[in-house]
């Protein structure tokens, strides 16, 4: 698990980074899928985690790896994706494909009550009005490759990284290594 | 009390090849859910072929004459769905929801995937190396191992024995040319049902469906056998070894009731009032009195030919005997005396109004008419469901207790732990059989 200290909900870039997590690890066509689970079968799973917050967030990246896989490589591989996030290409389409989920996703929030009730309550909990709930798909619109790269520069900065490695080493016992 | 559900008008439709198609528009949300289910399932998988079903559905989304898997995944998510495959253990489907502008786009690639799939060599290994992957993380989990030995034991050599994900050593053994196989013998127009529900144009949609599947193969000869249902187990004991687990997962389970059954209503009512809810006999008696457990619930688990009913549960070690104690009591004195008025009666506000929560999005309604389908329940029971609920008596839920609960001897007892202490746990309930882990992945 690594994860970076985000920016809180009303920093502008909170909607570009759920465009990242989508391009990252949504879908089975999302980056770190496709490489960690389809490519290299390093891993099992592999997930994002960017929720907003009143405060400064937490954006987190998950990979759960195959039996008998080594952690460095699939982190070798992870850092790897983030640095070619940062300074690689990222095509029109990857971004249209979040995009397209991103709206689905919200539409879907919106088939519930619950899902309702909950985007009006965190839109007025965290950006202060609750007329926000209906802005999302703009947001999301108005993201493009070069949003997410500056994003992915600025907030997944490889200096500022927490790690958190669970190995399994005996029954009952685990060993925790954080740098 | 919650009333009368009104489902919106649904339009069928029998292909000459005897697909079944069901289109309903609903008012809500730009989406639309689009379901195909086939009825073969892991009931089907041959005998050291465990698995089988799940890997046919599995691969058959990783590549078609016109797509390869990757193409596959890049088009659906790229019109903002995710495609869900799975098999459980009477049918195998294909399901996604996704904004309705897209239906033809998404139907296209569903009908293809189900209808038309090559498995590919290499992505059938891959895809076979990530399950087999993936039962391995069970054994980590020991309600998940517990939750295995109980369907074994529960079900002893019944087609149901095995969970739909199978074993490591058949998956292992399996051959790309046995998909093929399960997929010609058992894809069948005939055994299978498209359901589309959502902001849809209905004679648009069924055009789309009728157009896209009636080209689909004729009729097979062979229609998927329905299980019979499951035989009588006498009490025993299994117990399965996890040296370093510091609590004992419990089970205790034994063959009940298929989803046709006439006494479903009285059968979810019983078990909401014995171990259905939060404020349960079985939450009241083991975890607020005793302080066995952090939870308990009971559950009738129905299938097509037949089902089981399990009461599920951990504890300490020491403890286990007793936990199963209080849980065999308390089924006697249920079948005894059955609910109290005020137990009935909240269990069945609780029931009714949980209901209309099961059929508030598209693809929950989709589900609903699809299992309508495969069971062959009638949709009265989702209309009716709330004055069915409350229709039930005490008298009945003691006849389905005296029945299908753990009483005189009858249903088996699953402990995951420490096999040694948990073995002299409970072996005073029967006789007892220690497996290692390996014997249930």
């Amino acid at each position: 698990m690594a994860g970076w200290r985000g920016p809180p909900a009303r920093h502008a870039d909170s909607a570009v980074l759920d465009v990242l997590q989508t391009v990252l690890a949504v879908g089975e066509s999302s980056r770190l899928r496709r490489r960690l689970v389809e490519h290299e079968e390093i891993a099992v799973a592999a997930h994002a985690s960017w929720a907003w917050r009143m405060d400064p967030g937490m954006f987190l990246l998950f990979v759960e790896l195959a039996p008998g896989m080594r952690a460095a490589k699939a982190e070798a591989i992870l850092w790897d994706e983030l640095d070619r996030l940062a300074t690689g290409v990222i095509s029109a389409s990857e971004v249209r494909r979040a995009q397209r989920l991103l709206r689905s996703m919200v539409l879907h929030e919106l088939a519930t009550h619950s899902g309702v009730a909950h985007a009006l309550g965190q839109a007025e909990a965290l950006l202060g009005d609750w007329r926000e709930a209906g802005r999302a798909l703009e947001l999301y619109a108005a993201v493009g490759p070069k949003d997410l790269k500056r994003v992915a520069r600025e907030w997944l900065d490889p200096t500022q990284r927490s790690v958190v490695t669970l190995d399994p080493i005996a029954p009952g016992a685990a060993r925790g290594r954080r740098r | 009390m919650s009333g009368r559900i009104e489902l919106p008008p649904l339009h069928r439709e029998r292909l000459s090849n005897g697909l079944e198609i069901v289109v309903a528009d609903r008012p809500g949300v730009p989406l639309v859910a689009v379901r195909l289910i086939v009825a073969a399932g892991s009931a089907l998988d041959p005998g050291r072929r465990h698995g089988l079903a799940n890997l046919v559905v599995q691969v058959a989304r990783r590549g078609t004459a016109r797509r390869s898997g990757t193409e596959i995944d890049e088009r659906i998510e790229s019109l903002g769905a995710e495609l869900g495959c799975a098999a459980d253990e009477d049918a195998s489907g294909f399901g996604l929801s996704a904004p309705s502008e897209s239906l033809a786009e998404l139907l296209d690639v569903v009908v293809d995937v189900a209808t038309a799939p090559v498995f590919p060599l290499k992505e059938f290994e891959r895809v076979r190396r990530r399950e087999v992957a993936s039962i391995a993380h069970v054994l980590d989990e020991p309600g998940a191992v517990a939750d295995r030995a109980m369907l074994r034991a529960a079900y002893s050599d019944h087609p149901y024995a095995h969970p739909p994900d199978g074993r490591r050593a058949h998956l292992a053994a399996l051959r790309r040319r046995e998909l093929v196989e399960f997929h010609e013998r058992w894809y069948a127009p005939e055994a299978a049902t498209l359901v589309i529900v959502g902001r849809v144009d209905v004679p648009a949609a069924l055009a789309l469906a009728r157009k896209k599947l009636s080209r689909w193969r004729p009729p097979a000869a062979e229609a998927p056998p329905q299980p019979p249902a499951p035989l009588p187990v006498e009490r025993r004991v299994v117990v399965v070894d996890k040296p370093d687990a510091t609590q004992v997962q419990i089970r205790i389970a034994l063959p009940a009731l298929p989803r046709s059954t006439p006494d479903y209503f009285p059968a979810i009512v019983a078990n909401a009032v014995f171990g259905g809810g939060f404020t349960s006999r079985l939450v009241e008696s083991i975890r607020v009195n005793r302080g066995l457990s952090y939870g308990v619930r009971s559950r009738f688990a129905m299938s097509r030919g037949g089902g089981i009913f399990f009461v599920s549960s951990f504890t300490k070690t020491e403890t286990a005997a007793e936990l199963v104690e209080v849980a065999l009591e308390e089924s006697a004195r249920f079948a005894d005396s059955g609910p109290s008025a005020d137990e009935l009666s909240r269990a069945q506000a609780w029931l009714a109004g949980l209901h209309p929560l099961t059929l508030e999005t598209h693809e929950q309604l989709a589900e609903k008419l699809a299992d309508a389908w495969l069971y062959g329940f009638s949709l009265e029971e989702v209309t009716d469901y709330a004055e069915r609920v409350h229709a039930v008596t005490a008298e009945q839920c003691i006849a389905i207790a005296r029945s299908w609960f753990p009483l005189d001897g009858k249903g088996v007892i699953v402990g995951v732990g420490r096999a040694r202490d948990v073995a002299k746990q409970l072996r005073a309930f029967g006789p007892v059989e220690v497996l290692p882990p390996s014997r249930v992945v």
